[in-house]
């Protein structure tokens, strides 16, 4: 986004710039490759200190692959990602060529949440050992202090010091994933990736797990890039928002640009198909093309094919991510609302 | 007046497991559904929904049994017909349609010769018809290229296009009730819409009943008629939608309906209802949701509420209104 030149660089926290992750497509006996998957095609964006930062989007949209490439568990095709803590000057990491004792300290201070609380707990260990492990890999504390620190996790996710010597099946959804949110939290890192952290928990769990998260922002000041399809959610905690479409932004902006004022096609579309407790039936507009399989490469914009609001122009040319407003981009030729040009 | 299509009486539904244990999974649910009205099921992971549709169906799992109660679909008593007799009507009068479309599908099988199966063995149409059929059927729940799709392997199609062709599957034998269970939850939101528009408008087309079960209280204000808030295997709350919706009377709805966050407006706090959903295993005393209510009474843990009648239609099992 270029409103980050503007900001003083050791405010931001993450700056991706101009970030592709294309998968190849292999084909016959020799693996030729055949094509790419363009999971994230050259998105670029910046997360502030203590700010959370929300990607959005369906599935396939390339959201969690653009956290996976951030935290170093996919390769980058391209583009660069350039990370400071503290007082750390900004530096890019490039995954694929850092060494390994710098990996491990910027790894230190990121951390991931992940979205099932079921399956990214090791059941073969106890929550002690779940805790402690993250300690004992970055080689902080000795054992006595490690043991403090692992009571004091527990306190601030809300967990009792009994369930120490327990397995993750004896926990339900929601407190498990209590106890992988203190994990992320073991090795005090300052900006925690969430992908889909409340998704496989039930309504009145989410609540608990959402207020959690939301202290840990105003209690250390932490940075959070948080990755969700539900856009209730991402209001409710967000700050700045991207919405994403076939691995590039559609539209980002403040939380009051993007729910109050939203221009792009999609993010409007998105909005309209929530269904609203107690509002009764809504009506819908959007185009039939909508969920149609293998829709056809369109040289211009992806959304093109289900665009209610398309011109001709959208087929052969790909909008360009411009701001209409300080701080709110769209990538539409013809955007909705106030900042409609046609 | 429309005419009573399913009523369903003090079902409950126990599992016995092999460590003698029994677990009731659904306690005493009571509803009824008109010809052509819907009615939501709502509640957590756990709270006997899916049991109590698979119960109309007769397909509760073992080690699961229907150990009392009554299901009558128009006139006849389902939990005492024959294995043989169900099989008539599973599929013919009454579908379902399940959560997730890519495990509910045959992946070996075209989506032709899936839907020609439940046509063949209602005796629906002859084989030679049985393609027309489908074709329309398929281009009768929006699906762009009957012919193609029809053709193609479950894998071949896109979420969306798969739930839509488990709901051509479901109503290709003009059945009276549908029921489905989960039907948007695997899907993203923006089809999940195009979905619930699809049900609906299919429902009022074909005047069936629907019997729809979910977790998004969200989807049920969009398409019941009236709903049923479950909370460990009993029925907390039962209201017409709008009812429900203005004037919620359980404490579990009124905080279930508060905790959710909102797309209106951004809300500083989230409402939190505290504590875990209980497990069959220990469900508490008294009534099962006191020690997560906000207005709970010291007799709430001894004494089990019965479900009143306060207002016409609305019903509510909690001592406060007892």
């Amino acid at each position: 986004m270029p409103e980050t030149a503007a900001l003083q660089s050791n405010d931001i926290v993450v700056n991706v710039n101009d970030l592709c992750v294309h998968f190849p497509i292999r084909k016959g006996l020799f693996g030729a490759v055949a094509g790419f998957v363009k999971a994230v095609d050259g998105i670029s964006f910046a997360v502030r200190h203590g700010e959370i930062f929300a990607l959005v989007g369906e599935s396939g949209c390339g959201k969690t692959t653009t956290a996976q490439a951030i935290a170093g568990l996919l390769p980058a095709t391209s583009g660069s990602i350039d990370l400071s803590f503290d007082n750390m000057p900004q530096r890019t990491i490039d995954w694929k060529s850092a060494d390994a004792a710098a990996a491990k300290a910027v790894r230190r201070r990121m951390q991931m949440i992940f979205q099932d609380p079921y399956s990214s707990l090791n059941p073969r260990m106890t929550v002690k050992a779940i805790l402690e492990e993250p300690l004992i890999i970055h080689h902080l504390g000795s054992r006595d202090e490690r043991d403090r620190r692992i009571r004091a996790l527990l306190d601030r996710v809300g967990l009792s010091h009994e369930y120490l010597n327990r397995y993750p099946h004896e926990f339900s959804g929601g407190q498990r994933q209590r106890i992988g949110i203190a994990r992320a939290l073991a090795t005090d890192p300052r900006l925690i990736i969430a992908d889909e952290p409340v998704s496989a928990l039930d309504v009145s769990i989410q609540a608990q797990i959402i207020n959690l998260m939301q202290d840990l922002r105003t209690g250390c000041r932490q940075t959070q890039l948080f990755i969700s399809h539900d856009l209730a959610v991402v209001r409710h905690m967000a700050d700045r928002i991207a919405v994403m479409y076939r691995g590039k932004f559609a539209e980002y902006g403040s939380e009051s640009d993007l729910f109050l004022h939203p221009c792009h096609p999609y993010t409007i579309l998105l909005l309209d198909s929530i269904p609203v407790p107690g509002k009764g039936r809504k009506q819908r507009g959007g185009n039939a093309a909508e969920e149609i399989d293998r829709q056809p490469e369109v040289a211009g914009c992806a959304f093109y094919p289900r665009c209610p609001r398309r011109l001709d122009k959208c087929r052969a040319t790909v909008p360009e991510l411009r701001e209409v407003k300080k701080g709110h981009g769209v990538a539409c030729f013809n955007p909705a609302g106030e900042y409609e040009t046609t | 007046m429309a005419h009573q299509l399913l009523s369903c009486y003090d079902l409950h539904i126990s599992f016995t497991l092999s460590d003698g244990q029994v677990d009731e999974a659904v306690r005493g649910i009571a509803f009824s559904l008109d010809e052509t009205e819907t009615l939501g099921i709502v509640g957590e992971s756990g709270c006997g929904k899916t049991m109590t549709a698979l119960a109309v169906m007769r397909l509760v799992p073992l080690p699961g049994k229907i150990t009392a109660g009554s299901v009558f679909f128009k006139e006849n008593n389902l939990l005492t017909l024959s294995e043989q007799q169900m099989r008539t009507i599973r599929g013919r009068h009454i579908s379902m349609i399940f959560q997730d479309p890519m495990t509910s599908l045959n992946p070996v099988y075209t989506c032709r010769s899936q839907i020609k199966e439940a046509i063949v063995h209602h005796g629906i149409a002859r084989t030679s018809d049985a393609d027309a059929l489908i074709e329309s059927i398929l281009h009768e729940v929006g699906i762009p290229d009957p012919k193609r799709t029809a053709d193609s392997y479950p894998h071949q199609l896109s979420g969306g296009m798969r739930q839509r062709v488990m709901i051509a599957m479901a109503l290709v034998c003009n059945p009276r009730l549908l029921i489905a269970d989960e039907p948007t939850t695997a899907l993203d939101v923006t089809v999940q819409a195009r979905i619930l528009d699809l049900l609906h408008g299919l429902q009022s087309k074909k005047s069936m009943g629907m019997i729809l079960i979910t977790h998004n209280l969200g989807i049920v204000g969009d398409i019941a008629d009236k709903v049923i808030v479950m909370y460990a295997g009993e029925v907390m709350e039962y209201a017409p939608v709008r009812e429900l919706f203005d004037r919620p009377m359980h404490p579990y709805t009124v905080n279930l309906l508060e905790t959710i966050p909102a797309i209106a407006a951004r809300k500083e706090r989230l409402t939190v209802i505290p504590g875990e959903v209980p497990t069959l295993r220990n469900i508490p005393p008294g009534c099962p949701f006191h020690p997560r209510c906000n207005r709970s009474m010291p007799r709430c843990s001894t004494e089990h509420p019965a479900l009143s009648t306060p207002g016409t239609n609305h019903q509510v099992r909690c001592l406060l209104y007892a």
